[in-house]
C-alpha cells in the first residue's frame, strides 16, 4: 500500500507540475492522473491487504510514517475511487483546455493531501495535509477568479477552515506538551498521560473546534453554501464527498482517545443535532438546485456528528457506513447538478423537468441517487438509515427526543430528495441545450449503481432487521418526509418568519470580519505613516528598546576588562574611513553626494573583514557595497528636490533614538569582545568543516551545508524580494 | 547617448569579469568564493554592461529575471531533495566525485555545487530585476 501510496503523491506532484505549466499537453496529464488513482484503488482493492488494526503498526517512508488502519483504508479507498469518476468528470466538464488543465491538477493534488491526511501517523504531518486541503478548497472555490462573489466566498472558507485548522495546531502543540509525542499510534497505545493531564479538556475543545469549522457545523456552517461558487467538479469531490469530511474522520480519528471526557459525546450529539435540523429546513427555502444540495450536505454532516456523538461502537459503525451513503449519492448528485445546467442553462428548480424525457439514461441514474438519498429500501442508504435508527434505540440512556429529532433530520432529507426527483418529470416545455456525453455522465452513472450494489458487497449488512423498532422509525420517516415535500411553502413562510428574527451567522462573520479589519488598519497607521522614512525611525526606535533590555539582561554578566588591543596603523587607518565619511552624511544635503559617502564608509567596512582575516566577508561586503550604490544611483534620479528634508526638531529626534540604540549596542559588542564567553561555534565549524563537509572554507561551508536550509530561506526571500521590486517599479510607472 | 570610452571598458571587462566569478563559483568551497559572492560578481559584470549600453545583456535579457530567480529556487530545491532522497535528510550533502580543473584545483561534484549554483543565478536574476524595475522610468 505504502509503494502505491507514495508512487501516487509523486506522481500527483508531477501532474500538477505538468497542468500548470503546459496547458496543452492536458490532455496527458489528465490521462496520467486517472490512472494512478486507478491504480491506487485498485491496489487497495483488489490485493486485500490486511489492514493493520494494531494501531501500533505504522509504517515509515523516510521520515514520515503512515498508519493503515480500518479507517484510514476505508477513507483511502472512498478518496481514490471518488476521485478517479471526478477527474473524468472534470475533464470533460471544463470547455477551456487551460482550465481543465488547471482543475486536474488542483483536484489530483487535493487528492493526494487528502490521502495523506487520513493515513499520517504523525499529527504535525496530518496537521500539513490538513493545511493544504483548507488552501486547495480556498483555491478552487476562487476558480472562477474573475468573479468578485466567489472570491469573496473562498475568503470566508479559507477563514473558517483557516481558524479551525490553527486551532488543531494548538491541539496538536498541547497534545505533544503533555503527551510527549506527537505519534498517533503511540498516542493510543498509551493514552494516560494525555486523559490524566489538566489540558486535555482544552485539547479537545480545540480539536472539537476544528473539526466543527471543517465539516460545516451550526455556526460555522455558512462557508459551505458559499463554496458552491465553485465549478460542480469542486463541489462534488470537495465540498460533499471528501473535505468535509475530514473534519469528521478527525473525530473519529480521536473518539477513543476524547470519548473518555464525559462532556464529549454529549456535545457532538447536541451540534450534530442543531446543525442539522436547522440546515435541513434552511435547504427548503432555496430553489437554486446547488444551495439546496450544498444545504442538505450541511445537514447530512451534521446527521455523522450527532451518530458519532450517541457514542457506542454500533453507532460509530452505523456512523462510517452513513459517510459511504452520503459520499456516494451526494457526489453523484453534486455532477448532475453540473451536467443539468449544462443542459438547461439555469440551476432554478422550477425551470428544469422532464430530464427523464431528453436522456432517460442519466434520468434513471438520477432518480436512482435520489433514491438513495430518501434512504429507500433496495439502496445503502435505507441500511445506512436503519443502522443509525438501530444504534440509537440500543444505545444507552439517549432520551426519545433524540430518536424524534433523528427522524425529522431523516424526514427532511426525504423531502429535499423529493424535489430532487420532480426535476425528472415533465412540468413544462423546456428545450434541452446541450446533450451530455457518455464519459462526461459516467461519473453519475458509476456512483448510482455503487449505491444500488454495495450493500450486497458489503457482507456483514443485511436489509431485513424484522419488526424492530427501527423500521417503525424508518416508516415514520417516509411519512413526514412526504409531509414536509408536501407542505413545503407554508414552512417556509414559517421558517423565513423565525430565521429573520435572529442575525445571520455570515453576516455576524462579516462584521467581525470588518471590526479586525479596521483594527488592523488602524494599528499600521501608527506604526507605519505615509512617508517611509518614519517607519525607519518606529523600527530603530524599537530597536534601541530591545537593546536597553538586553543590557538589563546581561549586565550581571558583563564585565569590561578593558584588554588591551594591538591597535595597528592600518586600524586606524580603517577605522577613519568608516567615520569620517558617515560624519560627512549628516551634513551633506546632496544626494548623490550622501549616498557615495555612506558607499565608502561601507568599503572601510570591507577593509575591516579584511583585516580581520575574513576574506569571504569582505568580498560580499564590497560587492554589495557598490550594487547598493549603483541602485541608489538609479533611486535618487526620481526623488524630487527637497522631498526628505526634515525640520530640525526631527533632526534631533532622529540623533536621539540613533544614540539611544547605538550606546548599548556598542557596550554590549565590546564587552563580549573581551570576555571570555565567546560562543564556541565558530571553533566547532573549523573543526569539523572538512571533516564533516570537504570544505576548507568555513564560511561557504556553513552556507552551502551546515546551515543550507537558512540559505535555503534566504534565497526565498530574495525572490519574494524580487516580486516587490517588480511590483515597484510597476506603480511608480502607473503614477507617472 | 553612448559613452564609448565606457562601451571600450565593458568590452574588455566584462569578460573577465564572468570567468572570475565563475572561477569563484567553482573554488568556493575550499577558497574566498561561492555562489553568493560569484553570482554578485558576475551580476556587478552585467550591470557594467548595463550601464555602459543601456540595456541588459543578450544572455540575461532572453532568459529573463524572472525565469532566472526561479530556475534558481528549483536548482536549490532539487539539491535538497537529492539529499533527501540518498540519505533521507532534506539538504544533506551528496557528493559524486571529485575532479580537477586547472585555475580552479581540485573541486568535487554532487549537490552542494548544485545549490550554490541555484545561489548564483538567483543572485543574479535579483539583480537583473532590481535594474529592470527601477530603470524603468529613467532610462
Amino acid at each position: 500500500v505504502e509503494f502505491a501510496f507514495i508512487s501516487f503523491a509523486l506522481l500527483a506532484q508531477v501532474i500538477f507540475g505538468i497542468g500548470i505549466f503546459f496547458p496543452k499537453i492536458s490532455k496527458l496529464a489528465w490521462l496520467a492522473s486517472i490512472v494512478t488513482y486507478g491504480a491506487v484503488f485498485i491496489s487497495l482493492v483488489l490485493f486485500k491487504l490486511p489492514p493493520q488494526v494494531e494501531l501500533g503498526n505504522s509504517v515509515a517512508f523516510f521520515q514520515f510514517s503512515f498508519i493503515f488502519d480500518h479507517l484510514s483504508l476505508s477513507f483511502l479507498r472512498l478518496i481514490s475511487f471518488i476521485g478517479f469518476f471526478i477527474n473524468i468528470f472534470a475533464h470533460k466538464y471544463f470547455k477551456k483546455p487551460e482550465e481543465s488543465a488547471r482543475a486536474s491538477g488542483f483536484l489530483t493534488l487535493f487528492g493526494v493531501s487528502m490521502m495523506g491526511l487520513v493515513a499520517s501517523n504523525n499529527l504535525l504531518l496530518m496537521f500539513v495535509f490538513w493545511e493544504f486541503t483548507t488552501l486547495l478548497s480556498f483555491l478552487m472555490i476562487a476558480f472562477d477568479r474573475e468573479q468578485e462573489q466567489a472570491r469573496l466566498s473562498a475568503l470566508r472558507a479559507l477563514l473558517v477552515t483557516g481558524a479551525g485548522g490553527l486551532c488543531f495546531l494548538a491541539a496538536v502543540c498541547l497534545i505533544s506538551w503533555q503527551a510527549e509525542t506527537l505519534d498517533l499510534a503511540q498516542l493510543f497505545l498509551a493514552p494516560q498521560g494525555l486523559l490524566s493531564s489538566t489540558y486535555v479538556g482544552a485539547i479537545a475543545f480545540l480539536i472539537l473546534l476544528s473539526a466543527l469549522s471543517k465539516s460545516a457545523q451550526f455556526p460555522f456552517h455558512f462557508w459551505l453554501p458559499g463554496a458552491m461558487s465553485a465549478p460542480a467538479p469542486v463541489s462534488a469531490f470537495l465540498h460533499s464527498a471528501t473535505m468535509v469530511k475530514a473534519g469528521i474522520f478527525l473525530l473519529i480519528r480521536f473518539n477513543p482517545l476524547l470519548g473518555e471526557l464525559s462532556w464529549w459525546h454529549p456535545t457532538l450529539l447536541a451540534f450534530g443535532l442543531v446543525t442539522a435540523i436547522y440546515a435541513g429546513l434552511q435547504a427548503y427555502r432555496y430553489q437554486d438546485l446547488k444551495q439546496v444540495l450544498a444545504y442538505s450536505t450541511v445537514s447530512a454532516l451534521g446527521l455523522i456528528v450527532a451518530v458519532i456523538g450517541i457514542g457506542t461502537e454500533f453507532a460509530l459503525r452505523a456512523a462510517f457506513i452513513f459517510i459511504l451513503v452520503h459520499a456516494f449519492y451526494k457526489a453523484g448528485l453534486f455532477m448532475s447538478v453540473g451536467i443539468l445546467e449544462k443542459i438547461y442553462g439555469t440551476r432554478d428548480l422550477d425551470k428544469m423537468s422532464g430530464l427523464l424525457k431528453i436522456s432517460p439514461i442519466l434520468g434513471g441514474s438520477v432518480l436512482l441517487l435520489s433514491l438513495a438519498m430518501m434512504g429507500m429500501p433496495p439502496f445503502l442508504g435505507f441500511v445506512g438509515k436503519e443502522l443509525i435508527y438501530e444504534s440509537a434505540f440500543v444505545a444507552p440512556h439517549l432520551g426519545g427526543i433524540v430518536i424524534t429529532a433523528l427522524i425529522v433530520i431523516n424526514a427532511l432529507n426525504f423531502g429535499l430528495a423529493a424535489k430532487v426527483v420532480r426535476v425528472l418529470f415533465p412540468k413544462s416545455k423546456v428545450e434541452a441545450l446541450y446533450h451530455p456525453t457518455f464519459f462526461l455522465n459516467s461519473g453519475v452513472y458509476a456512483f448510482s449503481l455503487v449505491g444500488l450494489l454495495l450493500p450486497y458487497a458489503l457482507s456483514n449488512i443485511s436489509f431485513w432487521h424484522g419488526f424492530s423498532p427501527a423500521l417503525f422509525a424508518s416508516l415514520m420517516t417516509f411519512l413526514l418526509g412526504f409531509l414536509f415535500y408536501y407542505y413545503q411553502t407554508k414552512m417556509n413562510q414559517a421558517v423565513g418568519a423565525i430565521s429573520s428574527k435572529f442575525p445571520v451567522a455570515i453576516d455576524l462573520f462579516d462584521k467581525a470580519l470588518n471590526l479586525i479589519m479596521s483594527l488592523s488598519r488602524n494599528t499600521t497607521k501608527i506604526f507605519f505613516s505615509r512617508r517611509h522614512i518614519d517607519s525607519v525611525l518606529v523600527f530603530v526606535a524599537v530597536m534601541a528598546l530591545l537593546a536597553w533590555f538586553a543590557l538589563y539582561e546581561l549586565w550581571p554578566n558583563l564585565s569590561w576588562k578593558g584588554e588591551q588591543e594591538n591597535v595597528s596603523f592600518m586600524l586606524i587607518f580603517v577605522s577613519l574611513l568608516i567615520v569620517i565619511p558617515l560624519t560627512f552624511c549628516l551634513l551633506l544635503k546632496d544626494h548623490l553626494a550622501l549616498v557615495l559617502a555612506a558607499g565608502l564608509s561601507g568599503l572601510g567596512v570591507g577593509l575591516y573583514y579584511l583585516l580581520f582575516s575574513g576574506p569571504d566577508l569582505a568580498l560580499t561586503q564590497i560587492l554589495v557595497d557598490t550594487f547598493l550604490l549603483i541602485l541608489f544611483v538609479f533611486v535618487t534620479r526620481r526623488i524630487r528636490p527637497g522631498e526628505y528634508r526634515f525640520s530640525l526638531f526631527e533632526k534631533r529626534v532622529r540623533l536621539f533614538f540613533s544614540f539611544c540604540l547605538a550606546l548599548p549596542a556598542a557596550y554590549i559588542l565590546s564587552a563580549l569582545r573581551s570576555s571570555n564567553e565567546i560562543s564556541r561555534i565558530s571553533t566547532f565549524f573549523a573543526q569539523e568543516s572538512y571533516s564533516m563537509a570537504f570544505g576548507k572554507n568555513v564560511v561557504n561551508v556553513i552556507l552551502v551545508d551546515f546551515r543550507s536550509f537558512d540559505t535555503l530561506g534566504e534565497i526565498t526571500v530574495l525572490a519574494v524580494a524580487a516580486i516587490g521590486v517588480l511590483c515597484l517599479g510597476k506603480v511608480k510607472k502607473v503614477k507617472s | 547617448m553612448t559613452n564609448y570610452f565606457l562601451l571600450g571598458t565593458t568590452r574588455l571587462l566584462v569578460p573577465i569579469q564572468m570567468s572570475i566569478s565563475i572561477i569563484l563559483l567553482l573554488r568556493g568551497h575550499n577558497e574566498p568564493g561561492g555562489g553568493f559572492i560569484a553570482g554578485l560578481m558576475s551580476a556587478a559584470a552585467l550591470t557594467f554592461y548595463f550601464l555602459a549600453n543601456d540595456k541588459i545583456h543578450v544572455w540575461v535579457g532572453k532568459i529573463g529575471a524572472r525565469k532566472l530567480i526561479k530556475i534558481g529556487l528549483i536548482m536549490a530545491v532539487i539539491a535538497g531533495l537529492w539529499g533527501f532522497f540518498v540519505h533521507g535528510v532534506f539538504l544533506q550533502a551528496v557528493w559524486l566525485f571529485g575532479i580537477s580543473l586547472p585555475i580552479v584545483g581540485d573541486i568535487k561534484l554532487g549537490s552542494v555545487l548544485l545549490f550554490d549554483l541555484g545561489v548564483f543565478v538567483l543572485v543574479i536574476g535579483f539583480v537583473m530585476q532590481m535594474l529592470e524595475s527601477l530603470s524603468q522610468e529613467t532610462l
